[in-house]
């Protein structure tokens, strides 16, 4: 039967996840599609963007926010009905929601892949460290992912190398802020380790990109693109002859006979829609687009999983001042993290805890502090400089258990311009980081009384952090999740889910490098049986 | 959201001729139409009261425009307003930020003017942004111009811009025994 | 240098102990072998063998770059030490003949892409130490580089070559001097010879030869950039330049205030002028101050002498834009001044004048800007600049893939015309030409 296909394999997705899969695939001379519902944006206009926005601390603002892609700041596209706004930055362009991460690049521990069997709680993942090893190392050097070879990220053995690795880091870690030095000399004697953070900011030339110079603009640009986007590798996918088809917004899959996925339909601004056809599908839309893709197409479903079990790495905030100018903002956004509960037997009972060292320059957040205490005069200028020099900012994040009425789902009242249904959803942050949250006070309390400081800000409640996760669930069989292990959705065997959505769990670190893995892992999987 | 309809369909070339065209023409009406308010009375005596307000003697007149229309179009009264903090400043014969508080018991209603055209010209806008999402009273104002950089200038970035090499951030700037 | 004074002896145990390197029972190395390997490793290195010689990702000096000719396309041979793809059977006399008078045992004539006219003038005792260095210490790469050479008539014929060399290479091996009190022997020895900087400076008349009435008066197309004069003349050349800024451009790519190495240039610097030594490096600026002055007709100002940026009113750096998804969207303006403040005003900051520590270079004051040809500075747009120094990698991307040529020719117009000569003017052909020529 000589079916003639659109592609081999069709991407749903340009961002770092998508478009690493789809140059996996086409650099091995696969003919791929990739699905875009945004357009290319070069750097320089995004720069222009954010530097003549008036909000620049809403990291959306410098992307644009077409009705029929809005970006997850257009009100009301997201409706919420939980007791928390759910609200995560994502973006539609070309490299999506990467554009504006600030490149964190942990791996998970082995422990935080089996959470069920050691501490009782949450879920198991169906798929061991060892054997997502080696894609962490290539999803390392696909992204110049600059890492220190000598610290244990679990926090609690000093002196050795933890997680196991089977080849070194690409780039060597950047030097530490002064900031971060003094910080570290201070409170990590009290019992607190602090922990360099493996990042894809550069800081040497790594695959066309130039190191970091320090802009403090991760978010929401990288001005220089030292930082890693996925536009990079939408553009390599491209030179290794895969398809992007912007104004493309993927709408509905199509099932055929046998349980496979036929096609997908997509639309355009103008709403002209188009079916394309492909031997595989790998959908990487974010955690948010892709369950709601599948639920409007009503397939990979027969779980009743697809939306649910929706996590973030909910967490607070605390600004104080120090008693020594540390002059944060010179270098990156953040460096390093705290990590004295990431693991251990505690985590039968609440959640772990991560306490990142934020590194911006703090000025607006001062001088709108200053002016709303009416300082203004020689005083005011006094005060924006001995405040700058000791801000210390400080964003602490918990690890949510997946829950079935945490979720995702398409707006049955709201559309795009072009007619696609916006999205619900239902959030409220679980016991189990509720009970994280003293530990981490006590934590604050801690920290400002070892520097000496003054607090401006310890209690600013549940926080977003934009790691979505858990809503196409990895499982072991096809009653309790979405996917197999192989990221293969249990009802189409030509459907993939690209995505930090399937997480079975969320650990306390940023999702996007082991998501990468997995995608690579597929696409591995996928390009041998294409 | 009405105007999106009359795009016209996606061949790449033509859409981005016409957007080129029409962002030139908007572009160029925001940053000029401002200036010609310069020239009016009320902008000189705004650039004088920034000056004063700001303890600034050489704010930019061409920001001073746009921070003008900012204010005076999120606020009917503001030229009004200005007008009474001008001639308080006067009658006062009020000279010494340090001696602001003093000024503002004796013009309590004068307070808000005087800290909104304080903040346009720190933080480089107006009103109240929103974090997460796309919908505020904002106004930009400027960016490298805003006035709460200057304190800080030696020592750390306007966000997006350079200050040298990698790694420069290993030692601390070279003020720290006197900060 | 001391250390090769003792020539006659240095050659005889050298010859002598040859065999022991590849020899079994790994017997130590003598010293004075290890001595000339040293020594023909700084000849090889500042000769920059390696530049030609070796590709990206290739084996060292296995051969195949491709060179760009006017007259079509010439690839560097393999002169690794293997028997059949290199120089393993050599004679030390046939090496330097092939290295002399561009004549192989095995390809017969060489093309003059090979400096030989340069490199006639190695002195004797480099070139034994060099032909150690190959035969002994070089990896043996046994294969044939993958491209093949090929030119158009008459130049295809490599005999051709014979008349060319009869007309064009007279050199003679020079002494090379390290003694000379003033040290502007050796100067000379290094510019004419080792590092052959007239190769690419020296203008070529329609033979490609150099143009010896000319010397280093500057060649207007290497590989689509400009190899401008380095000749003492105050205004066209580098008179303006002290020794030490020399000396930090040859071994850092950088002269603030002055200029920066892109392109070969860089490539030169990366692999080849920053392991000179500084005494070496002192005797080339010395040299170079004292080559007889070329000024480029019409020529009335330094390239580095535009100092200052045009004066405006600093708030056209800080503007408002139209908020409009399309127009937020839209990243195809033309505007030089826009694109310059978003694209490169980031490291060369607003008013051009760099960081305070020049880690990003100023366009005030820097040759490429202030150059009446726009091809260096269009190139370094397109192309960024990459050089490994001894003061660490410096990068600037390429914006060939991000900005159209339209977008090029805006940038580098508004750059010439705020920050450096007003004279430059750049055509959207001359973007498109170099966006080609580098293909």
């Amino acid at each position: 039967m000589a079916t003639q296909y659109d592609a081999d394999v069709i991407v749903v997705g340009s961002g770092a996840i998508g478009s690493n899969a789809a140059y996996a695939l086409a650099s091995q001379g696969k003919s791929v599609i990739i699905l875009e519902a945004g357009e290319w944006i070069p750097r320089w206009k995004i720069v222009e963007n954010f530097r003549s926005s008036a909000r620049k601390g809403n990291h959306d603002d410098p992307y644009p926010d077409a009705p029929w892609a809005p970006v997850s700041f257009s009100p009301g596209y997201i409706e919420n009905t939980g007791s928390f706004a759910f609200l995560p930055g994502m973006l539609h362009l070309v490299g999506g929601t990467t554009w504006h991460w600030a490149a964190a690049t942990w791996r998970l521990l082995p422990n935080d892949m089996q959470m069920k069997s050691l501490y009782g709680v949450g879920r198991d993942w169906p798929v061991t460290y060892d054997e997502l090893e080696p894609w962490y190392v290539k999803a390392e050097y696909a992204l110049g992912i600059a890492g220190s070879d000598t610290e244990d990220q679990s926090g609690l053995n000093p002196d050795t190398s933890y997680p196991p690795r089977s080849a070194p880091y690409p780039v060597p870690p950047e030097a530490e802020t002064y900031y971060f030095q003094r910080l570290k000399a201070r409170i990590e004697p009290e019992g607190y380790p602090f922990i360099h953070e493996p990042n894809a900011r550069t800081n040497q030339p790594w695959d066309g990109r130039p190191g970091c110079s320090g802009n403090n603009n991760c978010m929401p640009v990288c001005p220089i693109g030292a930082m890693y986007s996925g536009d990079v590798h939408a553009r390599h996918a491209q030179k290794a002859g895969a398809q992007i088809l912007t104004d493309s917004t993927a709408f509905k899959l199509e099932k055929g006979e046998g349980g496979k996925i036929v096609a997908v339909h997509c639309r355009s601004a103008k709403g002209v829609d188009r079916r394309l056809t492909a031997r595989y599908f790998i959908i990487a839309s974010n955690g948010l687009e892709t369950p709601k893709l599948l639920l409007m197409s009503d397939v990979a479903n027969s779980s009743d999983l697809v939306g649910r079990n929706l996590m973030d790495h909910t967490g607070i905030g605390l600004q104080f001042l120090a008693d020594e100018p540390l002059w944060p903002g010179r270098g990156q956004v953040q460096q390093g993290a705290i990590f004295r509960l990431r693991d251990g037997a505690f985590r039968s009972q609440h959640s772990a805890i991560k306490h990142a060292l934020t590194n911006t320059v703090p000025n607006r957040a001062i001088t709108e502090h200053l002016l709303k205490k009416n300082i203004v005069g020689p005083e005011l200028d006094k005060q924006i400089r001995h405040m700058a020099a000791r801000w210390v900012d400080i964003s602490t994040v918990f690890e949510q258990l997946p829950h079935l009425e945490n979720r995702v789902q398409p707006s049955t009242t709201r559309k795009t311009s072009n007619g696609i249904p916006m999205m619900k959803i239902h959030y409220d942050p679980d016991d189990y980081i509720k009970a994280a949250v003293p530990i981490a006070k006590q934590d604050f309390a801690n920290f400002v009384q070892i520097m000496n400081g003054t607090v401006i800000e310890d209690n600013t409640g549940f926080q977003n952090r934009d790691h979505i996760m858990g809503t196409v669930i990895m499982g072991d069989n096809h009653r309790n999740s979405v996917v197999n292990h192989e990221c293969r959705t249990w009802n189409h065997p030509n459907l993939f889910m690209a995505t930090t959505g399937v997480f079975p769990s969320a650990s306390v670190v940023n999702p996007t490098l082991t998501g990468i893995a997995l995608a690579l892992r597929s696409a591995d999987i996928i390009a041998r049986e294409v | 959201m009405d105007n999106y309809k009359d795009v016209p369909p996606s061949t790449e070339k033509l859409t981005r001729r016409v957007i080129l065209q029409s962002s030139a023409a908007l572009a160029a009406l925001l940053v000029f139409s401002p200036s010609l308010l310069a020239a009016s009375s009320e902008s000189s005596e705004f650039l004088q009261i920034s000056q004063f307000l700001t303890c600034r003697p050489n704010l930019n007149p061409t920001i001073a425009a746009r921070a003008y229309a900012a204010l005076a179009a999120e606020d009917s009264g503001f030229a009004e307003k200005l007008r009474h903090l001008h001639d308080a400043i006067q009658q006062d014969n009020f000279t010494d930020m340090s001696q602001f508080g003093d000024f503002v018991t004796r013009h309590p209603d004068l307070q808000p003017i005087a800290m909104k055209i304080i903040s346009a010209w720190y933080l480089g806008y107006t009103g109240t942004p929103s974090m997460n999402i796309l919908q505020d009273d904002t106004q930009f104002i400027s960016y490298e111009h805003a006035l709460m950089y200057e304190p800080t200038h030696d020592a750390t970035v306007i966000p997006s811009f350079s200050r040298g090499r990698t790694n420069y951030w290993v030692n601390p700037p070279s003020s720290l025994a006197t900060d | 240098m001391k250390a090769f004074s003792s020539f006659s002896s240095v050659l005889t145990i050298g010859a002598a102990v040859g065999y022991l390197l590849y020899s079994p029972t790994g017997l130590a190395q003598s010293p004075s072998e290890q001595d000339l390997v040293k020594q023909g490793d700084y000849i090889a290195r500042a000769s920059d063998c390696m530049a030609c010689h070796t590709t990206k990702e290739g084996k060292p000096f296995a051969g195949g770059l491709v060179l760009k000719t006017p007259f079509g396309k010439i690839v560097s041979s393999n002169i690794t030490p293997s028997k059949k793809f290199g120089i393993g059977g050599w004679t030390e006399t046939q090496f330097a003949n092939a290295v002399r008078k561009g004549s192989s045992p095995r390809l017969g004539h060489l093309y003059p892409a090979m400096p030989y006219t340069a490199y006639a003038g190695l002195s004797d005792r480099d070139m034994h130490a060099l032909y150690v260095y190959f035969t002994k210490a070089v990896e043996p790469v046994e294969k044939e580089p993958e491209t093949k050479t090929a030119l158009s008539f008459p130049y295809n014929i490599r005999f051709a070559m014979v008349g060319w060399n009869m007309l064009y290479a007279s050199g003679r091996p020079m002494a090379d001097n390290e003694s000379t009190p003033d040290g502007s022997r050796r100067g000379e020895y290094l510019v004419k010879v080792l590092a052959h900087c007239g190769t690419c400076h020296t203008p070529r008349n329609k033979f490609m030869a150099e143009k010896s009435s000319d010397f280093l008066a500057g060649n207007p197309n290497i590989q689509g950039w400009v190899a401008p004069n380095i000749t003492s003349d105050n205004i066209s050349g580098i008179g303006g330049w002290s020794e030490e800024e020399i000396i930090a451009y040859l071994k850092n790519g950088a002269a603030h205030g002055k200029a920066q190495a892109a392109g070969p240039m860089a490539e030169a610097v990366e692999y080849s002028l920053r392991y000179l030594t500084d005494s070496d490096l002192k005797a080339v600026a010395t040299y170079l101050k004292t080559v007889k002055p070329i000024s480029n007709l019409g020529q009335t100002k330094a390239n580095h002498s535009y100092n200052q940026a045009i004066a405006v009113d600093s708030a056209v750096f800080d503007y408002p834009i139209d908020r409009s998804p399309l127009a937020m969207g839209a990243g195809s303006s033309i505007d030089g001044q826009r694109l310059y403040l978003n694209a490169c005003a980031t490291c060369h900051q607003p008013r051009g004048e760099g960081t305070e520590d020049q880690f990003y270079p100023s366009l005030t004051s820097n040759s490429v800007v202030g150059a009446k040809d726009p091809r260096n500075l269009v190139m370094a747009i397109l192309y960024g600049v990459d050089r490994q120094t001894n003061d660490g990698h410096v990068f600037m991307p390429g914006f060939a893939e991000q900005l159209s040529d339209e977008q090029i020719t805006a940038i580098a117009q508004y750059v010439a015309t705020n920050f450096g000569n007003p004279a430059l003017k750049v055509t959207i052909n001359d973007v498109k030409l170099l966006r080609n020529a580098s293909r």
